[in-house]
Formats: structure tokens, C-alpha cells, sequence
């Protein structure tokens, strides 16, 4: 409780002037104390250095251990990635503790539009050792899916900006509004993937399909948009808005791409479902998440069952902008913070 | 400075779903002043901290799907049912992809910004 008392008398003075070392690591070595998955809450309300930030963001690693990966199926080659993927939008200080923790995919690569643009990081890593995606736009609200030279010229054109050399995964954005555009024969999409990966440029194809809402977007089936991705044949990879509170019959057609071999990858996970489930005491502490409803929507999320008890997603997205949301979030899939919690619903996903 | 926290967002069911709503019970909604709450929540952004910023994507790619023909969009809207209100036009959403764009190295909502300037929208050029 003194060394407390001592990191709160800290707090507003590190505002004005950087703790010093003496400060800093004393203040370490209690947030350390406090277990994993738990650290953040000791450097809450401390202004750090950069250096100061980076050194706690090991500590943090240390303390979560590194995280299990899963293999995404026969469709995806069975690439096998960590349950919670990196995104190009995510603050860029976060990027070291998460490679750090053996998070391998980053969601939206496609969009770094040069090769400075790329954190360093991931730039001297070699190109086989993680996987990328591009979400391609012609499939995007206001833009003609059937417009072959922007689906195949977005891919080259941010291949020459950004060095990256190929993207795994070609992701139709936003994705399709009637189950006719889905269909291989009518798929321009498709077929402009069928020429980048003859070229080597991708891998797989999948897609980000929104549920559109409002009036000139709507999508009044989506259960049946979703049921033509999986009738397509095409599809590998699926990622799809899905949190907390969604409505059972969205959750069952998910489970039945899954069933069907698609990988599916969850987003939209806080932005959806973390109001809702901040204000679910009961469930929070059900999850072992209790005053952590970052944590309890990515575990509420990755533990959703099929019929046949396997879990309906294999990962998911979420943006994430400082270290406490990202010890928050990422040690909801930590086997060392699970283990502390108590939570042992996710045997399937640390086999 | 604004927050997040601070923010009355939009339910998840609306059609504009998580958009910053000017109080609890208001569901028609100014496009200058969403994009004036976004932009203070980016002011917001630290090194340290970028939090909000994903607030702020999660709107902006949403209003990607709201922009016209005419490389607009609606300067009022209902944002629970999606529909426009009138038929009044605002480019302000340009300013903000503009900024995105440059903070995130991104290309994400540059043909977007692009479409703004072949509409009319002056080219924006931030001091």
C-alpha cells in the first residue's frame, strides 16, 4: 500500500517531469507485482517517456507470454495466426510488444501507401514471417464492383508503394450487396484475384463483408448474402461484425461459414460490444474479466460455439491506441492471464 | 479536450451506428458537427495514446459509404434510420479524411478525399 500511496504521488508531478530511473523502476516493479495481465492498471494516470513506454511495453510481454496460434483451415492453407490480429491503424508503439508476443497478421497492410509508412519493426522482419492482408475497394459503397482494373490495379499500385512484395489475403471489402455479384462467373473481384495470384501478388480470397444499413446500402437478408458466400465456393476467409449482444440468428449463420471450412475473423468487437458489456457485471465477472470489458468482449467473442462445440472464429481485429487497452485486450487470449483468471474456455484455442 | 468517454455514441443497431450524437435523445445529426467532434477527438491523440482514433475510423469509414455521386454528403441525416434529411450538401468530411490519410501513412480514404475535390471541394490544405 506505501509503495501505492508512493506511484499516486508520482502521477501529477510525471505530468510536468519524467519519473527517474530510480522513480520509474520502482514504480515497474509494482506494476510487476501485480501479475499478469494486470500492469497497466499501476502505470495508470503516469506520463511516461517513450523509452519509459517501450521498457513497461516489455514488461507487459514478459508478463503475458507468448500467445498460441491456430491454424485457419485447409482453405487458408492452414496459416496459423494468433487469436487476436495486428491492424495498420493500431498506434504504432504497439507493434514491437505485439510481434513480441508472436502476433502475426496485420489487417489492412494494403492500405500503408509507402515503405516508410510501414513501422520499422515489420520492415526488417522478413516478408515469410507474417501475414498481410489488402482490403480492396471496388467492392466499397459508391464504387463499382464490377471495375476490374481498380480491384487489380489497387493491389499493384500499393505493392510498388510499399514494398511489401504480395499479400496473403485479398479481402473484397465491404463485400457484396446481392448474391448474383458473389457468384464465381459474376465475381470481377475474383477474377482479378485469379490474375494476382498467378502473378504471385496474393494467396487467398476472402472478404469483409459489412451488413449494410440505411437506405441507399441495405442489405434486408444477410443471413442470405452471408449463406451465398459460403454457397460460392470461393471464399476462404470470412471477416464479419460480430460483439457482444449480437442477435442469435447472426451468430448461427456465422457458425455455418464456419462449419463450412471458411475462416472466420471477428470485428467490430469493442466498438459494438464494449458499452454493452461494461455495463454486465455479471457477465464480465462469468469471463473473469470483472472491470475489464475489453478483455470480456474478445473472450465473449472467441469462446461463441458452433453446434458441434468448436469456437465460430479463429481471431479478430480490434484497434487498439495505448498500452492499457492493449494488456487489456490481448490478455484476454493470454494462457498466462487465463490461467490467473481462473478462465478455461479456451482449450480449443490453446491446443 | 475531448474524450471519448465524454461522448454520447450512437446504439450499435442504428444505422449509423457509433456516431457521436450531440445528447442522449438527438438521432438527427449535423454532418459539420460529427466532423467537428471527430476532429477534437483527434486533436485528442497523443503518442502515447491514440485511443480515440479508433473511434474516429470506425465513423469515418461509415461515412465513406454515405458520400454521393456528387462527392458529398448529406448535410443532415437521421442517424438511426440512415435516411437524409433535406437536400442540403457539405463536404466536411473531406478535411478529416485528408488528415487521416496523412496521419496513418494511409491510403485508406484518399480516392474518397479525391472524389470530395473532382466535386468541387476545394482543395484542402492544412497549416
Amino acid at each position: 500500500m506505501l509503495q501505492d500511496d508512493r506511484i499516486n504521488a508520482l502521477k501529477a508531478p510525471s505530468q510536468e517531469k519524467p519519473l527517474s530511473r530510480r522513480e520509474f523502476m520502482r514504480v515497474l516493479s509494482v506494476a510487476t507485482a501485480a501479475g499478469p495481465g494486470m500492469m497497466t492498471a499501476a502505470l495508470a494516470g503516469l506520463t511516461l517517456t517513450r523509452s519509459q513506454r517501450a521498457e513497461a511495453a516489455e514488461a507487459i510481454v514478459d508478463s503475458l507470454g507468448k500467445l498460441p496460434k491456430r491454424s485457419l483451415g485447409a482453405k487458408m492453407g492452414n496459416m496459423k495466426v494468433t487469436p487476436v490480429c495486428m491492424a495498420q491503424d493500431w498506434n504504432r508503439e504497439l507493434f514491437a510488444p505485439a510481434l513480441a508476443l508472436g502476433i502475426n497478421f496485420i489487417h489492412k497492410a494494403g492500405y500503408w501507401n509507402s515503405v516508410e509508412a510501414i513501422p520499422e519493426e515489420i520492415r526488417k522482419l522478413p516478408r515469410e514471417s507474417y501475414y498481410t492482408d489488402i482490403t480492396v475497394d471496388n467492392t466499397s459503397p459508391g464504387q463499382n464492383p464490377d471495375n476490374y482494373d481498380q480491384a487489380y490495379g489497387q493491389v499493384t499500385s500499393s505493392l510498388e508503394k510499399n514494398g511489401l512484395k504480395y499479400y496473403d489475403v485479398y479481402r473484397a471489402h465491404y463485400g457484396w450487396h446481392t448474391p448474383e455479384k458473389i457468384m464465381q462467373a459474376n465475381n470481377t473481384s475474383y477474377k482479378a484475384f485469379v490474375r494476382l495470384k498467378k502473378e504471385g501478388k496474393v494467396k487467398f480470397f476472402a472478404v469483409s463483408q459489412h451488413p449494410y444499413h440505411g437506405n441507399s446500402e441495405e442489405i434486408k437478408n444477410y443471413p442470405g448474402i452471408i449463406q451465398a458466400l459460403i454457397d460460392s465456393d470461393i471464399i476462404a476467409s470470412m471477416q464479419v461484425w460480430y460483439s457482444y449482444g449480437y442477435p442469435t440468428e447472426v451468430k448461427d449463420i456465422f457458425a455455418k461459414a464456419s462449419s463450412a471450412g471458411i475462416s472466420m475473423t471477428a470485428m467490430k468487437i469493442n466498438a459494438h460490444g464494449h458499452e454493452k458489456m461494461s455495463k454486465d457485471a455479471a457477465r464480465m465477472a462469468q469471463l473473469k474479466a470483472s472491470g475489464m470489458p475489453g478483455r470480456a468482449v474478445i473472450r465473449d467473442v472467441m469462446t461463441a460455439k458452433r453446434s458441434d462445440g468448436k469456437s465460430i472464429f479463429q481471431t479478430c481485429v480490434t484497434n487498439l491506441g495505448n498500452l492499457q487497452t492493449f494488456e487489456e485486450n490481448i490478455g484476454a487470449v493470454s494462457p498466462k492471464v487465463a490461467l490467473r483468471d481462473g478462465f478455461d474456455e479456451f482449450s480449443e484455442h490453446f491446443a | 479536450m475531448t474524450s471519448v468517454d465524454v461522448i454520447h455514441w450512437s446504439p450499435p443497431e442504428w444505422s449509423r451506428n457509433c456516431f457521436p450524437l450531440p445528447n442522449v435523445e438527438c438521432e438527427i445529426l449535423d454532418t459539420e458537427q460529427v466532423i467537428s467532434t471527430l476532429s477534437n477527438l483527434v486533436d485528442s491523440i497523443t503518442e502515447a495514446d491514440t485511443t480515440a482514433l479508433g473511434a474516429v475510423l470506425h465513423v469515418a469509414h461509415i461515412l465513406k459509404t454515405m458520400q454521393g455521386d456528387d462527392g458529398a454528403w448529406p448535410a443532415t441525416f437521421n442517424a438511426r434510420t440512415g435516411d437524409c434529411v433535406g437536400v442540403e450538401r457539405s463536404f466536411a468530411p473531406a478535411p478529416l479524411f485528408f488528415r487521416l490519410n496523412r496521419i496513418l501513412s494511409s491510403s485508406e480514404f484518399e480516392e474518397s478525399y479525391n472524389r470530395s475535390v473532382a466535386g468541387g471541394f476545394n482543395k484542402f490544405v492544412e497549416s
